[in-house]
């Protein structure tokens, strides 16, 4: 984008190191002053186009109209949803870039379905930015935005170890390092914690790879201090297969778990870390620190293998506490041919998995992530103040609890809890207690029916107590005790499932409803798809705005970035005991030759010592 | 200063069904006392309203133009813009019909730096009572209490 290149060098510029040390209360007075000049700029950044509506086809059928933008130039535009063969495609026009069209949502019906259970948040209270720009060029949060943060990202870091042929973002490539201070850090984490009605209470540590800080445990612990419940570390997995101590440390710093890419169950299909998983498994196993494994699906690349990766999960369900499959976001320019080849969305995995676990987790099995916001509201009409609730779109993402028995059978919770009816009942227990019933007698009362909406025979053996099942329910609920639901965790595998949007499948009435957020370095907080979908006007300018140039961050630390490269010893690996353990009666994966073992690392562009 | 106001009615579908009727009125405030604006009126138009349109109710209803564009599947949006011109201090009542149920909302607008900057907006999700909405309107804007117990 030549427009926002010319754009960048007119802004002022800082020297990082010169703010870096400042106090964080110093810090808040000095960085949020860049902010107007750091704000995309209409005409500059993008233009606007939003009056000329795409007219429907032969064979479609309205399902709404949306703005989005072109994935050319960022211009917004009105965009139609249509449905077409029992699939939602989404269709825009931009006036100097031409038409687009992309697959949207993959089954209509669970489109509908999803559709349902939408229910929008109380909006943020505290807004950083004035409302200036239309939507998505105003984020910061701005005053118009529905969600409160219900998982904060914070990035610590773009150098990377890994040289993944795919990504531009880490240190080398970029031609910058961002690695805030950690009077940095706390400022940004404070500025999370204001909002209002709800502050952040979860943080996901992210880089680049978070675990190349030496400080990455002073990190988890700054977290802790600003008073973050839940912190995990988003991380390849690398550091943890070789340094069972940082694990350890992590932990003891207040690290609730880690996420951990894992695309797939052999060589081919996750040369990312496939070598190094089982040590990491391990070496988090000592620590007793659970691990979410989140494997980024691509069609005609690993979605042949959804079925056996929640096996992997279920395998190492000691440790593993989730798996939180990504439906790929297509970035940077894509012919439509090639994007048709990648794209896949979310019914189109939960397809796949109900075809790969022989209909043991069926597609009605999973909830969109709004299903639970009775929960919220109930416990919001018991205590009379606003809870945390998970108001997204509904279209962003889905979930599911599982169990299973010895005999390897999967259980979804659908299967012996009535997930329609137990939030039919919240939804109304709150209508009743806001308008007034006394909340005692309403509580009791939906305890008195909950049982009806758990079929406990239809349970795993381990859990066929309903008295302990709804004992889990009541301490949620009316004790507000939480440590039942990390015991419900432990006992269970949650899989989610989040499509983070792209260029060309954009949605801004999904953005407005984004509760994944970023903190970024001047303060301001902006919603995942926007900081990653438009980098030029988000996430690459502000990080190198507030960065050292690389001379000089070598010089301060001592350190070369380009010796900071992976190299693999897949022999070795392979040899372990526990890589062998780790993947036994999920994948064979001895039978692959070791020379397609490296070739797959290479191909990735991981080099492999031999 | 020039003063936007949206009167509008929509009969939305996606996400989520919302019937939204709001009807606009603009008052400057004279001394102790308000007194309302004529305004000429248009019709809407998206590329001269949008962020106007967002700016009052993205967050005092929760509704913006992306919602209003997401919604209308049926077509059912209707809205009238009236170009108010008053003094330095204004004062905005929104009679606000949301699925069946009537909110009155205030929002209090004052020059500063040669543009009219909002001080106050009443929103929807956190919604205090009536009397504590004006008393705090009329400690703003230095208005009786009297002024704003007639709306």
């Amino acid at each position: 984008m030549e427009q926002v290149s010319s754009a960048l060098t007119e802004r002022p510029s800082v020297k990082y190191s010169e703010l870096a040390e400042l106090p964080p209360e110093e810090l808040e007075k000095t960085l949020k002053r860049y902010i107007p000049s750091l704000m995309p700029k209409a005409g500059i950044d993008y233009k606007v186009y939003p009056g000329k509506r795409p007219e429907l086809r032969e064979g479609e059928r309205l399902v709404a109209y949306t703005l989005s933008t072109c994935p050319h130039c960022y211009a917004l535009v009105t965009a139609v949803l249509y449905e077409k063969e029992g699939k939602v495609y989404e269709r825009k026009f931009c006036p100097e870039h031409g038409e687009f069209e992309e697959l949207y949502f993959g089954d209509y019906a669970t489109y509908e379905r999803f559709r349902k259970w939408q229910r929008d948040g109380k909006g943020v209270w505290t807004p950083n930015v004035p409302l200036n720009a239309l939507c998505p060029y105003n984020c910061g949060l701005c005053p118009r935005h529905k969600s409160h943060t219900a998982l904060l990202n914070i990035a610590v870091t773009n150098r990377c170890e890994l040289r993944c042929w795919y990504c531009f973002f880490y240190a080398v490539k970029a031609g910058y390092v961002y690695e805030p201070s950690l009077n940095h850090i706390r400022f940004m984490l404070r500025e999370a914690r204001k909002m209002l009605p709800y502050p952040a209470i979860a943080v996901q540590i992210t880089g680049g790879e978070p675990l190349l800080r030496d400080d990455i445990v002073d990190i988890v612990r700054i977290a802790r201090e600003e008073g973050y419940h839940h912190i995990q570390v988003n991380t390849e997995g690398i550091r943890l297969a070789f340094d069972s101590a940082i694990a350890i440390k992590l932990r003891e710093a207040g690290t609730n778990v880690v996420y951990m890419s894992f695309d797939g169950v052999t060589p081919y299909t996750n040369p990312k870390n496939h070598w190094e998983i089982p040590y990491a498994l391990d070496n988090l196993r000592k620590a007793k620190l659970g691990a979410v494994l989140v494997p980024t699906v691509i069609k005609g690349y690993n979605l042949h293998e959804v079925g056996a990766i929640i096996r992997f999960g279920v395998k190492h369900a000691d440790i593993v506490r989730g798996v939180n499959m990504q439906p790929v976001s297509i970035v940077g320019r894509v012919p439509k041919k090639e994007r048709d080849k990648l794209r896949v969305t979310i019914p189109d995995v939960l397809l796949e998995i109900e075809k790969q676990t022989d209909g043991q987790i069926r597609r009605e099995d999973w909830y969109p992530v709004p299903t639970v916001v009775p929960i919220s509201r109930f416990v919001e009409a018991l205590r009379g103040r606003p809870q945390f609730e998970l108001t997204t779109h509904f279209a962003c993402g889905a979930a599911t609890y599982l169990f299973w028995d010895n005999g390897g059978e999967l259980v979804p919770i659908t299967r012996f809890v009535d997930v329609d009816g137990v939030m039919q009942l919240l939804d109304k227990a709150a209508e009743e207690i806001t308008s007034g019933r006394n909340k005692y007698i309403v509580t009791l009362s939906l305890l008195s029916k909950l049982g009806r909406y758990v079929d406990a025979s239809k349970a795993p053996k381990r859990f066929r107590s309903k008295r302990k099942f709804l004992s889990y329910i009541f301490n949620i609920l009316v004790k507000h005790d939480y440590s039942s639901l990390g015991e419900f965790h432990y006992q269970t595998l949650f899989l989610g499932m989040m499509h983070f949007q792209d260029p060309y499948n954009y949605d801004v009435s999904r953005v407005q409803r984004c509760d994944v957020h970023y903190v970024m370095p001047d303060g301001r907080i902006v919603p995942f798809c926007t900081f990653n979908v438009f980098p030029e006007l988000y996430r690459d300018r502000v990080q190198k705005f507030f960065s050292y140039e690389i001379e000089e961050w070598e010089k301060q630390t001592g350190k070369k970035l380009a010796e900071e490269v992976y190299v693999r010893n897949v022999k070795k690996l392979m040899e372990g005991e526990a890589y062998r353990r780790a993947y036994e009666g999920v994948a064979d994966v001895f039978s692959i030759p070791y020379e397609e073992h490296v070739l797959a690392s290479k191909k990735f562009g991981i080099p492999v010592a031999e | 200063m020039k003063m936007k106001a949206f009167s509008f009615s929509a009969s939305l579908k996606e996400p989520y069904p919302r019937q939204v009727t709001v009807k606009t009125t603009v008052f400057a405030v004279r001394g102790e006392s308000i007194q309302r604006l004529e305004c000429q009126a248009r019709s809407f138009s998206i590329e001269l309203d949008a962020l106007d349109f967002d700016a009052d109710f993205g967050d005092t209803i929760q509704l913006t133009l992306a919602d209003v564009v997401r919604g209308l599947a049926s077509e059912e949006f209707k809205c009238s813009v009236s170009e108010c011109e008053g003094g330095g201090t204004l004062l905005k009542v929104y009679e606000v019909l949301l699925n069946g149920k009537s909110f009155k909302l205030l929002s209090a607008y004052k020059l500063s730096e040669g543009q009219l900057s909002r001080i106050y907006a009443d929103t929807l999700t956190n919604l205090a009572p009536w009397r504590e909405r004006i008393g705090s309107v009329s400690k703003l804007l230095d208005l009786s209490l009297q002024a704003l117990k007639g709306l």
